[in-house]
């Protein structure tokens, strides 16, 4: 049977920090709401998240409590989203706001978002990741994700030749 | 798992820049390429998943068949999408080119090797191991170092070539002819070929690429071509390449056959038989179209078998002419137990026949379809359908007199389903130019539905009919109600769109709270306003809104349909489209 709408979850972040959240808030997380499921009992205990620290949850939790009570997607949904994803990285304006922060905490939360299985939440980074790429020179990308260059100049610019088309498929 | 990028906490695993990469065009991926070791992984993976010869261009032609020549990138490639009049384009341009130089560079070509095999050996000895009777029978030549200045002939070996190396390939799309685009929002409506017709495509063309369809290791086929090509394509070893497929989509064109007489006299039918029972150990999906007239269907519905069919689509002019035993559609379906998903679809075809048949899935064609007695003397009934896609326009309505004339039996097509297809929980169904009270009827038999979705095209619909329905189904979680339009067919066959003066895009708060997804249909997202210009939607005058939207993204829809239609941006200017929830159905304007 379906839990009450108010039930209140405690979970506890690997910085010791805890939450109390509305249940409906947490199952966001596909993560959480299997582990809720396979609990039997109601337990007072938190629930241990060991990969996400207080300040990223507290994003997360900003982010869930917008959007609890939407649809979570379901498989065919997520099949019809893989087609159009591919041509679109709009984001919402709310998402988008949210989602300005800087960078070491926009990694934080797309890695929160893949551990905790929030598929919108995780979507919402990597497109904001996507977006800070487009238009820019591979020496920019590598600086603005600080990515060392481990090619030579010579692989480099056998790659870069052997790689020349690109306009269509 | 490898990391990607700052030496932080933060650093990204390579699975997730996999899914940021899914988000980027193919030239930002082709950027990433060049960033480091492990970005290049996955963006070569990425820009070779999916390959398409479709450009003319003999320049781009010839580097991608260059770097196909690969292994390491062909055996990237799941996805192959062949234009074969695009490749002739590009071989021919260069023939034409070539008229200005004497001959082909030195350097170009190292000497043929006399009686070769078209596979390099390590290609040849896979293959031989998968399918040890299978060889390609042909000479060629082995090409190396800049193309550029190659003949004709030897360019299409090199495309042939790179084609032999893609050895992982699952997916192939080609294109003989135009494909027909699925069906779209705009309800039951495909787009003319008048004057598209391209010129035939020589057979001899074809057939170095067609042999090495068995090299594939196929699951999904989508196949655009003239009925006579698919008769002498699909023979021999050829067949053996359908063997595992789990996907066929067959849109065969006929408008070069005319009468009944030659479609019977060349052996289209027995053609069809025997392509389709070749896949009939693992084929799940059959699409199948046919465009123009191509005479009775029931002989191959008798003869067909697949007994792991789940999903059929059917794209004909249905009439009694097209499936003259009524009784075949119904022993077909049950023949196929595991059916589950059901689509018929009428088709037009302007160049070949007359320009507004086709368009009806026959209502009395169907009730005499679905009308048969079993063994014990009940309509059979269908209960392993639980999709169901119809698309019906009335013929009468389609001349221009909608609702007038209307079909006799439109109000009894809602319980007639029903009855037939008694767990259908998702339905599809395009009534437009059905008369009001009709749609009424049909939507009151659906009530008696287990309904999860229902999506509509109808231009008839009004917040009333929609509260009446929503309100009896209760267990509905999907609605798509399609915005109208009537195209009007002008003398040069092109297709034009008229908009209705009213849109209504209905939702009422009492099923709005109960339904997992609520998608009104042509939702234009922030940047597709431009698109909603295109539809002529700025004619619209009036939007009624019922309920409350604004929750989910129709908020966004509706401010920016707002945003071009004249007649409601006060509303949006006001900060607001929505109309007071409290509305009885008798105060919502009906059309």
């Amino acid at each position: 049977m379906a839990a009450p709408a108010t039930q209140q979850i405690k979970i506890r972040c690997n910085d010791e920090k805890e939450f109390t959240v509305d249940r409906d808030v947490l199952e966001r997380s596909v993560l959480i709401k299997n582990m809720l499921e396979d609990v039997t009992e109601q337990q007072d205990a938190p629930i241990p998240l060991p990969n996400v620290s207080g300040p990223v949850m507290a994003k997360v939790l900003e982010y869930c409590t917008h959007h609890r009570g939407e649809p979570l997607p379901s498989a065919d949904t997520e099949q019809s989203q893989d087609e159009t994803r591919k041509r679109t990285t709009d984001i919402s304006e709310w998402d988008q706001k949210f989602i300005t922060v800087d960078q070491e905490m926009l990694f934080e939360i797309i890695l929160a978002a893949n551990y905790l299985d929030i598929k919108s939440l995780l979507d919402v980074g990597c497109k904001t990741v996507a977006n800070m790429i487009k238009g820019k020179t591979p020496e920019e990308i590598r600086k603005l994700f600080n990515i060392v260059n481990d090619f030579t100049p010579e692989e480099e610019a056998q790659i870069k030749k052997e790689n020349e088309w690109a306009e269509d498929r | 798992m490898s990391k990607v990028g700052r030496k932080h906490r933060g650093a990204l695993p390579t699975e997730l820049w996999a899914i940021i990469a899914s988000y980027l065009p193919r030239e930002e991926l082709c950027r990433l390429i060049t960033v480091n070791r492990a970005l290049y992984a996955l963006a070569v993976d990425a820009k070779y998943a999916v390959v398409e010869f479709g450009d003319p261009d003999p320049w781009k032609f010839v580097k991608k068949a260059e770097r196909l020549r690969d292994p390491s990138n062909a055996q990237r490639t799941r996805t192959l999408i062949i234009h074969p009049e695009a490749v002739r384009e590009a071989v021919e341009q260069v023939q034409s080119s070539q008229r200005n130089i004497s001959t082909p560079s030195p350097t170009a070509i190292l000497p043929p090797q006399s009686k070769s095999r078209f596979m390099p050996a390590f290609v040849h000895s896979r293959v031989s191991r998968r399918r040890p009777t299978f060889e390609v029978s042909y000479e060629t030549r082995v090409v190396d170092g800049p193309t550029q200045d190659l003949p004709p002939a030897q360019r299409k070996e090199l495309y042939v070539h790179a084609l032999g190396m893609m050895f992982n390939v699952t997916n192939l799309e080609i294109h003989f002819r135009r494909p027909v685009p699925q069906p779209q929002a705009w309800g039951d409506i495909d787009m003319p070929l008048h004057g598209q017709s391209p010129r035939p495509y020589p057979l001899a063309e074809v057939m170095d690429m067609w042999k090495l369809l068995p090299l594939w290791n196929l699951r999904d086929i989508a196949l655009s071509m003239d009925a006579l090509m698919f008769i002498k394509l699909f023979v021999g070893d050829t067949l053996k390449g359908l063997k595992s497929l789990r996907s066929l989509n067959l849109q065969l064109h006929l408008s070069s056959i005319r009468d009944r007489e030659t479609i019977v006299s060349i052996g289209y039918m027995e053609q069809l038989v025997l392509v389709i029972n070749s896949t009939r150990d693992s084929l799940e999906e059959l699409r199948f179209t046919a465009w123009g007239h191509y005479g009775d269907l029931s002989p191959i519905l008798n003869c067909i078998h697949l007994p792991n069919l789940r999903w059929l689509s059917l794209r004909l002019p249905f009439d009694s002419r097209h499936i003259e035993d009524t009784t075949s559609l119904t022993t077909f379906l049950g023949r196929h137990p595991l059916l589950t998903h059901l689509m018929f679809r009428g088709v037009v075809c302007y160049d070949t026949y007359h320009p507004y048949l086709g368009h009806e899935v026959h209502l009395t064609w169907l009730s005499q379809c679905f009308k048969v007695l079993d063994r014990d003397g009940e309509f059979m009934k269908f209960p392993g359908i639980t999709s169901l896609h119809i698309g019906f326009r009335s013929l009468y309505g389609w001349i221009g007199q909608v609702g007038h004339n209307p079909h006799p039996n439109q109000a009894t097509l809602g319980s007639l389903l029903v009855d037939v297809f008694p767990n259908v929980t998702d339905i599809t169904l395009s009534a437009v130019a059905f008369r009001f009270e009709d749609l009424k009827e049909i939507l009151g038999s659906f009530a008696n539905w287990g309904l999860k979705r229902l999506e509509l095209f109808a231009e008839k619909l009004t917040p009333e009919l929609v509260l009446l329905f929503a309100g009896r189904c209760p267990q509905l979680r999907c609605l798509v109600l399609h915005v109208d339009v009537i195209f009007s067919a002008e003398p040069e066959g092109r297709m034009r769109i008229r908009p209705l003066d009213t849109m209504q895009l209905v939702g009422i708060q009492k099923f709005v709270d109960s339904m997992k997804i609520f998608q009104v249909d042509n939702q234009p997202r922030p940047g597709e306003v431009t698109l909603l210009r295109q539809w002529c939607l700025e004619d619209l005058s009036i939007v009624y809104v019922a309920g409350d939207l604004g929750r989910s993204y129709c908020w966004e829809a509706m401010q920016a349909i707002a945003g071009c239609i004249p007649a409601v941006k006060s509303f949006a200017e006001q900060g607001s489209l929505r109309v007071d929830t409290g509305l009885s159905p008798e105060e919502i304007p009906l059309c």
